[in-house]
Order: structure tokens, then sequence, then C-alpha cells
């Protein structure tokens, strides 16, 4: 009995969007485009957070020193930072490494140091965090201890960047999420229009279903099937078309943003949020089928 | 079978479509309700079908009371009476076969059952070569068999038609009553509404005349 009440209702679903085909592309267009929105912004803030777990395990502190310091008080800041649980390594980087380094680093460029009378670059540390101590809270409870050091004219970690990363992080959470909410509501509204739409053009069905003695929720179900393929559907594409869109930038664009951040890899969402953006359609399916048909006196025996 | 008790109903206008009526009707009769329009012939249907609810009053239809029965209930009864309308209320993108079916899917009867009892009854509707059909390809006659046809599928205890023959002609409509006489024949409890004494007066003599919701006679 279960089984051929199923088949009638999925066989109801299928002829329902057939002679509704138009409504129906218009629907799942919406849901899709609300999804791929969705989508991008929830792979952004992945892989921002991503970005920002990987920048902090590499994160080191550079302490720069006083150019009037002698070596004695040096070796005292040397071991006054050895002290603090949270610094694995203290490497010493002399003003003349310094300007080597940065000579280095200007590969081809190297012409412009050589107008310089003195050498600008101050002595410093270079300190490594243990693993352990690899979070914001930990490293900027370090900092506040460090700078108490007499000696020590600045300390940097990337601070001014991380806080401008935080900056734009927050940003994006929340425009994605004001975004999101308002095509959520959007598609809401869709679905339940499609629905209304649905049940207008099988109105004769519906009469003679009640006549011949059909339960209110077995006329239903086809409603509720199809809200919820709309939803599914909906994000099945969105998340393929996220997809492809992902492979294109992975090839030909993210590769280069990988180098320059030092980031390992551009990341797709795991097994977890697919299911959850999937089950977010499910759930926009399900919840503008049902308002939809609460406002209906078709369905009233 | 039927019994109304001191049955009022009125809709928006206040007006009542069916002033304090009192009415039995027996197991297998044949019955007619005749009236002018207006009368609350329909009304009187409906109210035997719990497709509206009366305002005062109660109904009982083999030895249920109705008026007493929650919407959940409801259908399960409907499931026991088989309705005609003037209109024929068939699915017209559906064929013959589907139409008469339709009250057995939806009970989620087995399909090779299912097909055996619609081969059943369109035979005997005589409908049977037609049942690849949509209704548009079909005459008013041949409709309102579709729609007699699916009102009987499940043998049900009683059949209520609302001016069946409305929209027919008059050979038609005979037709059509002879058919109505023939479900009666094998048991079952027939009410038709009808405007039309004369028609009513060839088939039966158990006929109610309503007036302005009262019984005229």
């Amino acid at each position: 009995m279960i089984i051929n009440k199923t088949r009638y209702c999925l066989s109801s679903v299928i002829s329902n969007i057939q002679s509704n085909i138009l409504i129906n592309i218009t629907a799942l267009t919406t849901i899709t485009f609300t999804f791929v929105i969705f989508t991008t912004f929830l792979l952004l803030v992945i892989n921002l957070s991503e970005f920002k777990k990987n920048w902090i395990e590499r994160v080191h502190i550079l302490v720069y020193l006083n150019d009037s310091l002698n070596n004695d008080s040096i070796n005292i800041i040397n071991n006054s930072l050895k002290v603090h649980p949270e610094i694995s390594h203290v490497k010493f980087v002399s003003k003349k490494e310094a300007l080597k380094s940065l000579n280095d680093s200007l590969e081809g460029q190297d012409g412009i140091l050589e107008y310089l009378n003195t050498n600008p670059l101050p002595n410093s540390f270079e300190i490594n965090i243990k693993p352990e101590f690899l979070n914001i809270e930990s490293i900027e409870n370090l900092i506040n201890k460090i700078d108490k050091i007499k000696g020590i004219t600045d300390i940097e970690y990337g601070q001014k960047w991380l806080e401008r990363f935080n900056g734009f992080f927050y940003f994006l959470k929340i425009t994605g999420m004001t975004i999101g909410a308002f095509l959520f509501i959007s598609s809401l509204f869709i679905i339940s229009n499609t629905i209304k739409l649905m049940v207008y053009s099988r109105r004769d069905e519906i009469e003679i279903m009640k006549l011949v003695g059909s339960t209110g929720r077995f006329i239903k179900i086809p409603f509720y099937i199809e809200g919820i393929l709309h939803g599914i559907a909906g994000s099945a594409v969105s998340l393929l078309i996220v997809y492809l869109i992902y492979k294109i930038l992975a090839l030909n664009i993210v590769s280069g943003f990988n180098l320059y951040f030092g980031t390992n890899t551009f990341l797709f969402l795991n097994t977890y949020q697919f299911s959850s953006v999937i089950l977010c359609g499910l759930f926009l399916g399900l919840t503008g089928t049902f308002i939809s048909l609460k406002s209906l006196k078709e369905f009233k025996i | 079978m039927i019994k109304l008790h001191r049955i009022t109903k009125y809709y928006e206008n206040k007006i009542p479509a069916i002033n304090d009526i009192n009415l039995s009707i027996r197991k297998g009769e044949f019955v007619f309700i005749t009236g002018p329009s207006g009368a609350g012939k329909s009304t009187l249907i409906k109210l035997i079908f719990s497709s509206e609810q009366p305002n005062t009053g109660e109904i009982v239809v083999n030895n249920e009371n109705i008026t007493r029965m929650s919407s959940k209930e409801i259908p399960y009864f409907r499931r026991k009476v088989g309705v005609v309308f003037q209109d024929f209320k068939i699915i017209q993108n559906r064929s013959v076969y589907d139409n008469v079916a339709f009250p057995l899917d939806i009970i989620g009867t087995r399909r090779k059952l299912v097909k055996k009892k619609v081969w059943q009854v369109l035979k005997w509707v005589g409908l049977l070569q037609k049942k690849d059909s949509l209704p548009s390809q079909l005459s008013g006659g041949e409709q309102q068999r579709v729609a007699i046809a699916r009102a009987i599928i499940n043998n049900p205890i009683l059949l209520l038609a609302d001016e069946p023959t409305g929209n027919l002609d008059p050979k038609l409509s005979f037709e059509i009553m002879k058919l109505f006489k023939a479900i009666n024949a094998r048991g079952t409890t027939v009410v038709i509404a009808t405007h039309d004494k004369n028609t009513a007066l060839n088939f039966s003599e158990n006929i109610i005349t309503l007036e302005r919701g009262k019984l005229a006679g």
C-alpha cells in the first residue's frame, strides 16, 4: 500500500513538473543563484580562516634593539627573552646580517643600497614560538611581556596586517550573512509562490482528490516533495557551478595567490560542509512549501 | 441509511439555504430531491457528503454521526460514498482509465487489483473501448459515465448525484438515469438532486421536494 501510494505521489510530482516546466525552471534558477552566492561566501570564509591559521602557525616575532646597546646589554635581553615559556628559539640578527639579508632579498636591485653611507638597520632578535602557543591570545600576551624589557625599541609580528585582515574577515562575514539572509528570504518567497502556482494549476485535481476521500496530508505530500526537490536541486547545481569556478581559479589564479601568501592550497568544501549546503537547500524547500500550503484554503477538507 | 435531524445551514448572507429540516432515507432507496434553483438541493447533497457543515442539527449516515467527525475522519467516510456532479469533475489531462482508477490510486490499492476493478466498471458503464481516451475526446454523456464509474469503483454504500443530467440532452439523461437505477439495483442507496421533476417521476416514487430550504412535500 505504501509503495503504491509512493508511486502515485512521485508520478504526481513528475507530471506536475512537466506541466509547469517554466515556473519550475524559474524557481530552480533563483535557488541556484542564491546558493552560488552563499557557497562562494562560505568558500571565501573557509579559505581565509585556513589562511589565517597557516599564517599564525608560521609567525615569528622581530624584536628591534636600541643602537646604543652594548654586547652585555644584548646578552641580558637575550636571557630575558629565553625565560618565557612560549618561546622555542631566539636568534640574534646583527645590523650587519640584517643589511646582508636585505641586500640578498633585493636581487637585481642591490645597487640601491650602495648609496647608503651608514647601515640604517638596527640589531634585532628573531623569536620563534612553541606550536602550542601559536594563537593570537598567547602571542599578544607574550608581546605585552616582552615590550616591558628595557632596550627594545620596537616589536613586529605583522599585527597591523593581522588587524586589517581581521577587519576584512569580519566585514566579509557580515556581508555574507546579510546577503545570505536576504537571498534566503527571497528564495523562500519564490518557492512559496511557485508551490502556490502549482496548487492553483491543480486546483480541480485537488478538489476531486478531496471528493474521493484523499486525506489532507496525502494531497500535500507531492507539493512537499516538489519543494524539497527544488531546494536540493538548486543547492546541488550551485555546488557544481562553484566547483567549476573553483577549478578554473585554482588552476589559473590561486597558484599565484598561494605563492605570494605561502598557503599550501586553495580549499573546496569538505564532505560535512558539502552536505550542510545540500541540507540548507532541503530546509529551504521544506520551509517554502510549508509557508505556501499553510495559507491556502484549497487544502481544507 | 441517512438521517437528518433539525438541520439548518446558512451562508454568509445569513439567509438559510436549509431551514430546520428533518429527513430519513432508508438503506437501498432510490430517492430524488427536487425543487427550483436556490431551493437548497445542492446544499443538502453537500451536507450529506460532509463537504459543508450544518450550523445546527445532526446528520447520521450509515450509523455515523458525520456532524461530529473530525477533519481527519472525513476522508475515510467519503471513501464509502460516491458523488457525481453536473460538471462531471473529471481530470482533463488524464485518460478515462486514470480518472476511474483515481479513488483506488489515492488509497494505495495494488495495481493488479486496480486494473481488474477499472476494467470491470468501465465494461459495466460501456466505456471499456474508450479507456485510453482523454475526457476532451468524449461526449457529455460519456464524460458523465466516467464520473459515475469513478463514483462506484469503491462499491460505495451511498451514491449522491447533484444535477447529474443538467448538461445532457433528454436522450442521454434517460441513459444516465437508467445507469443510476442499475446501480441502485445492486444495493447501493442512491440520492439524486434534480430540478427536473418529470424525470424524477419517471424513475422513482421517492421524491423529496425542497422550497426555500424547507421540505415542501
